[in-house]
């Protein structure tokens, strides 16, 4: 444990029709900790960090963010303060990059644009798109974009960034740039909560794994006790399949 | 006194700048009415939903020139003018409703997501994230819905203003010479119609560009 608790989920349930995705799953995020949530497709990993800041809202139990419980009621406050990077990078297409990135802080945080273009370009020369600052979204590649969409979830100085599947819709030669600012923003100690499949990544970059199946975590340990022989058979067929499909993807590279 | 051509060009001319200040007129008030309404709708708000639908079915289900009627001659909205351009703007904003409904409903979810999860307001989410992606979507329906605007003002003339039809009908009780003076007024109606054409083809090309080149994942 790093810090303090930062997200806690009690009892939480959540289905969609009759299938259930949360069954009075409890869990705790703390401060300036890396968490990766991993599990099959369909286990509600998504909707888990979705949930966090009202994107989905849960059925019964208690969530809370900080001091404030996640309802309709503090969304907005609870979004000042949680950022989130989508799979599909989702950004405003009729706006340049910089643009994207301003457009929260100005309009939610009430910061001045001056302030908030200064720390963009800081954040942009950091992760390589300085020169791109001006160009729209479909001038860029998919790890440009993405790299645009953690620059704008950066660029609202948030308390717990959340990441669904960062990597997921880019090109495998793409991942690794991406993967790269992710591992630097670890470095600084931010608090995120990563779902995510590359389990090569988790394994270096985080500090806790969890493992989400049938409504339930069914295990958190430290990265690295993690792929220690887990005791659960549902587990160790995951990282098998996860493991083994990179392995291949990495042979056919070679070949 | 014969009346020469440059006569009935004249003429013509103060009927046509009659017909170019109400056009714009009623294209903003019809647009902004149509996107204001059309957004709303799109958030399925419960008693506002059917109001608005009701207001549709009502705008689509008669015609014009009857709303222009009750307007000046019901009402006794008696300034030609501005009946026209209440009728014209009420009338096609109806339309305008849902081609902006279908415009908002098509944008990706993602892209609401997104606009969410910065803090943005339902209204800055809407008018500073989603409207302005919509109108590639739209720009075609929009166009052919304004066409119809142009083809409409034509019957204002039937509440008294002065516009090119109105203008070419005492020609013609002056000159007899229908054939012309119609000829001159469709010639007129056809150029600003395929010129909004040309518009809405050049806008909807430089817009697709920026919002559907980029394989749908922005």
């Amino acid at each position: 444990m790093k810090g303090d608790v930062l997200v806690s989920f009690d009892e939480v349930t959540k289905s969609f029709g009759n299938h259930i995705v949360m069954d009075h799953l409890s869990i705790q995020f703390f401060e300036g900790e890396t968490h990766i949530i991993c599990g099959r497709s369909g286990a509600g990993k998504s909707t888990l960090i979705r949930c966090i800041n009202y994107l989905e809202k849960i059925d019964s139990g208690r969530l809370n963010f900080q001091d404030l419980e996640v309802n309709k009621k503090n969304a907005k406050e609870i979004r000042k303060r949680v950022s989130m990077v989508f799979q599909e990078f989702n950004l405003f297409p009729h706006l340049t990059i910089l643009e994207n990135v301003v457009l929260g802080p100005v309009d939610t945080l009430k910061e001045p644009k001056n302030k908030v273009e200064k720390r963009a370009m800081e954040l942009f020369e950091r992760v390589g798109l300085k020169e791109k600052i001006h160009h729209y979204p479909y001038q860029l590649s998919g790890g440009q974009k993405q790299r645009a969409a953690i620059v704008r979830a950066l660029n609202m100085n948030p308390d717990l960034i959340l990441f669904d599947e960062p990597t997921s819709a880019l090109d495998p030669e793409m991942i690794g740039e991406v993967t790269e600012v992710i591992r630097g923003l670890v470095k600084e100690g931010r608090s995120m909560i990563i779902v995510t499949h590359e389990m090569n990544f988790a394994l270096e970059a985080s500090d806790k794994i969890s493992f989400l199946a049938e409504g339930k975590i069914l295990l958190t340990k430290p990265s690295k006790e993690f792929f220690q022989e887990p005791e659960y058979d549902t587990i160790r067929q995951f990282l098998r399949q996860i493991l083994g499909t990179k392995k291949e993807d990495e042979e056919i590279k070679h070949e | 006194m014969e009346i020469t051509f440059l006569d009935i060009l004249n003429t013509l001319k103060k009927g046509a700048l009659e017909t170019i200040k109400i056009l714009p007129l009623c294209m903003l008030f019809s647009l902004i009415t149509g996107t204001i309404l059309g957004a709303i709708q799109s958030k399925k708000i419960p008693v506002v939903k059917y109001l608005i639908n009701a207001y549709i079915i009502v705008m689509r289900g008669i015609p014009p020139l009857l709303l222009m009627m009750v307007f000046f001659f019901a009402l006794n909205i008696n300034v030609p003018f501005f009946a026209a351009i209440i009728v014209l703007s009420i009338y096609h904003s109806g339309y305008i409703t849902e081609i902006v409904r279908g415009g908002i409903e098509a944008i990706p979810k993602g892209q609401f997501e997104a606009a969410e999860s910065l803090g943005l307001s339902n209204f800055k989410i809407m008018t500073k994230v989603i409207i302005p992606q919509i109108w590639y979507q739209v720009i075609p329906a929009l166009a052919g819905q304004y066409i119809i605007l142009i083809k409409d003002t034509a019957l204002i003339s039937v509440i008294g203003v002065r516009e090119i039809l109105w203008s070419g009908r005492q020609l013609m009780q002056l000159t007899f010479k229908p054939f012309q003076i119609f000829f001159l007024i469709g010639t007129f109606f056809y150029l600003i119609c395929f010129t909004l054409q040309q518009i809405s083809i050049w806008a909807e090309k430089s817009l697709k560009q920026k919002i559907v080149d980029s394989g749908g994942r922005t």
